[in-house]
């Protein structure tokens, strides 16, 4: 019960800590766009992983950041609502894997989408901007996302299981 | 399940397999240190900003290392045997539980201790040694240690569910 208690936790700080990060690029867009973009990019070239050289790339990568922000918002919100269901709900049920399937899929979807944009990104804005790619990030969640998917199909065996059970009795 | 399975076991076997290759790359760079042989055998990569001028600096880095992937190594070996059993298709056993319970354990404390350890070796070395822990990883591992313990408590529950319900046939 603590652990259940300290993940559907850490779930729900993520979740909220995200929606404050892509909030704070929302206002950064909008300062970048209708006041001063220098300063966003001093701020963004301080940083080790993004280096932005032009206004053009800051709001195109902060554009991006945004649509792509807001699908992690949702993968998080989809396993805070499955965890609740996992600690509240009977379990192996339609939903928990349904949501399975789902997060797994949209993990990997993600993931790849993610670094085929970064991929252009680097021919579109050459020398205007860079960011680190980290090729561990993208193996490990690619393999968490077919953990999930592999886990929906063993929580879909567990409910024809559970079923059969119920009808043999 | 044979898609994601396939992937997924791939994708840990290839994990395995670098993981203990590298082991064994740390392990001769220890051989070579306690040999006495001269030199940083690229080591100022891994930690940044790295003052390699003492021995001892170096083997207590490689040490860590070393300790660190054994566990890794175990970790991603209990993984696949999981999964594995898993695709064998007896749902709910004893090995399933304890180990889904297994790996969250080891991860959660494998992933406090290498930040305990880092800091230990930043007071010891002080200007010697620098090293950067990367903030939301540490987090991301300690709440995939307690995603696979919520699912061992699961596959517990499922499993007393289960051996009820063949005593009732």
């Amino acid at each position: 019960m603590k652990s259940q208690k300290l993940f559907r936790n850490l779930i729900a700080i993520a979740f909220y800590l995200l929606i404050l990060t892509w909030i704070v690029f929302l206002c950064l867009l909008v300062f970048a766009i209708f006041f001063d973009s220098t300063i966003i990019v001093d701020y963004f070239n301080g940083t080790e992983s993004i280096s932005v050289n032009s206004k053009s790339a800051l709001i195109t990568i902060l554009i991006y950041l945004l649509i792509s922000g807001s699908f992690w918002i949702y993968i998080l919100n989809l396993f805070k609502n499955l965890m609740d269901n996992l600690i509240f709900n009977p379990l192996f049920d339609r939903f928990q894997s349904a949501s399975f399937k789902l997060i797994g899929q949209l993990t990997i979807g993600l993931t790849i989408i993610d670094s085929i944009a970064l991929f252009l990104f680097k021919f579109i804005f050459v020398n205007r901007l860079v960011i680190e790619f980290q090729i561990f990030d993208f193996w490990l969640n690619i393999a968490i996302g077919l953990f999930l998917i592999f886990l929906s199909k063993v929580f879909d065996q567990a409910r024809t299981y559970r079923e059969e059970n119920q009808l043999t009795i | 399940m044979n898609t994601s399975f396939k992937l997924l076991k791939g994708i840990l076997s290839i994990a395995l397999f670098f993981t203990t290759l590298l082991w064994f790359i740390f392990l001769i760079i220890l051989a070579g240190l306690l040999l006495g042989i001269d030199g940083n055998f690229g080591l100022e990569r891994i930690a940044e900003d790295l003052d390699l001028t003492s021995k001892v600096a170096k083997l207590a880095l490689v040490t860590y290392i070393l300790v660190a992937y054994a566990a890794i190594i175990y970790i991603i070996y209990t993984l696949r045997r999981l999964v594995k059993s898993l695709d064998s298709g007896i749902l709910f056993t004893k090995f399933q539980c304890t180990g889904f319970n297994l790996v969250g354990q080891l991860i959660i404390w494998l992933v406090i201790l290498s930040a305990v350890a880092e800091f230990i070796m930043k007071l010891i070395f002080a200007s010697r040694l620098e090293m950067e822990t990367s903030f939301p990883d540490f987090w991301l591992f300690l709440a995939l240690g307690a995603f696979f313990i919520v699912l061992g408590q699961v596959f517990e529950k499922a499993r007393i569910m289960r051996e009820e319900n063949e005593l009732t046939v």
